[in-house]
């Protein structure tokens, strides 16, 4: 591995297979998530992704307690934008013996199909702790509207602050009908 | 030209150009000044709208089912007269190649009154994504940042450009 000190790269630098990570930046890099989720009935057909990501959603992994992140998605679903997102979440959880789970959405800029003429209408994206342990820990997963079918669409999604935290559990997607806890 | 594999950089990472970051599929954002030229307005710099043309084809080349996210940042004047800030998905028909770029689907900005189009005339054979958005009647200072969501490498298929036009968001003219 090549390791560089301070470095200018004159012209267009290409990043081909993975990502830039500025560790400085109290920033993750973007994570790409495909709109069509698949899995059991309904599947690609559901009217809900639920992602799961990584992010531990509770103290007991010594970095979320007291201690919140942003958690901002972008996307969109479906050729005509029915659904689009732009949000951001501030997570976190109660450093005391509680425990307790915080997800609120303090901006949100998506829209049901808002055109020039008609503009956008909320979204109502959810952001939950799922149920089942992860790697011994309860996960930030996250639940956005999509439209019934797979057609196509992407989210990104990134965190500020607490980047450390984020462990090796892979990522997942569930198609249900629900906004309720699908992990 | 050097291939680098896994590389860590300790310090400051300076880029002069552009930095494509494949894996993402979100683009670097371009920046663009908003004292373009007023072909058709007296004096040059006089108000109405700036058009920038993107390097974006328009058809179904790039976007035929296959939708990119346009996000729009900037300001125009030292106070802020106009503010940008939407985000738009640029999509074309993969049947008929019908062009749907005017689906804003998130715009708080402040009298921006942003309209995406497709462009009149071709450039490098390919009809372009374009976008206007109010301009004052002064050079003054203002910029503007575009960036892409999905397909990034379309963004660096033909050069940008912009135009100053005296005209609206109700009767726009076609200056590309």
């Amino acid at each position: 591995m090549a390791n560089l000190q301070a470095t200018t790269f004159t012209g267009t630098g290409e990043v081909i297979a993975s990502e830039v990570y500025v560790s400085g930046s109290g920033m993750t890099p973007w994570k790409t998530v495909f709109m069509c989720p698949g899995g059991a009935s309904p599947g690609n057909n559901a009217s809900w992704i639920h992602i799961r990501t990584p992010c531990p959603a509770t103290n007991a992994s010594s970095g979320s307690g007291w201690n919140p992140s942003i958690i901002e998605v972008k996307g969109y679903h479906s050729y005509f934008a029915s659904y689009s997102y732009d949000f951001q979440a501030v997570i976190n959880s109660a450093g005391d013996a509680s425990n307790n789970w915080y997800s609120n959405i303090r901006v949100n800029r998506g829209n049901t199909g808002g055109t020039q003429n008609n503009p956008p209408t909320g979204t109502l994206p959810v952001v939950y702790r799922s149920t089942n342990t992860y790697n011994s820990y309860e996960r930030v997963c996250i639940a956005l509207p999509r439209s019934t079918c797979c057609c196509n669409g992407w989210s990104w999604v990134r965190w500020w602050n607490n980047t450390g935290i984020l462990d090796s559990v892979a990522w997942a997607t569930s198609g249900t009908n629900s906004s309720a806890n699908a992990y | 030209m050097a291939n680098l594999q896994n590389s860590t950089v300790t310090g400051r990472m300076t880029v002069t150009g552009a930095l494509k970051h494949n894996s993402t599929g979100v683009s670097n954002w371009q920046v663009l000044s908003h004292c373009a030229n007023g072909t058709d307005t007296t004096p040059n710099y006089a108000g109405g709208r700036l058009h920038v043309r993107t390097p974006i084809r328009a058809d179904n080349s790039h976007l035929g089912w296959n939708p990119i996210i346009m996000e729009v940042r900037g300001y125009h004047t030292y106070s802020g007269d106009t503010t940008h800030n939407f985000m738009a998905l640029l999509n074309t028909n993969g049947y008929n190649n019908s062009f749907y770029g005017s689906q804003i689907t998130a715009d708080s900005g402040y009298n921006s009154l942003p309209l995406v189009y497709k462009s009149t005339s071709t450039y490098g054979g390919y009809h372009r994504v374009c976008f206007s958005v109010t301009k004052v009647g002064c050079c003054c200072t203002g910029h503007i940042w575009i960036r892409f969501w999905n397909n990034p490498t379309a963004a660096y298929d033909y050069a940008w450009a912009t135009e100053g036009r005296g005209d609206s968001q109700s009767s726009l003219s076609a200056p590309f």
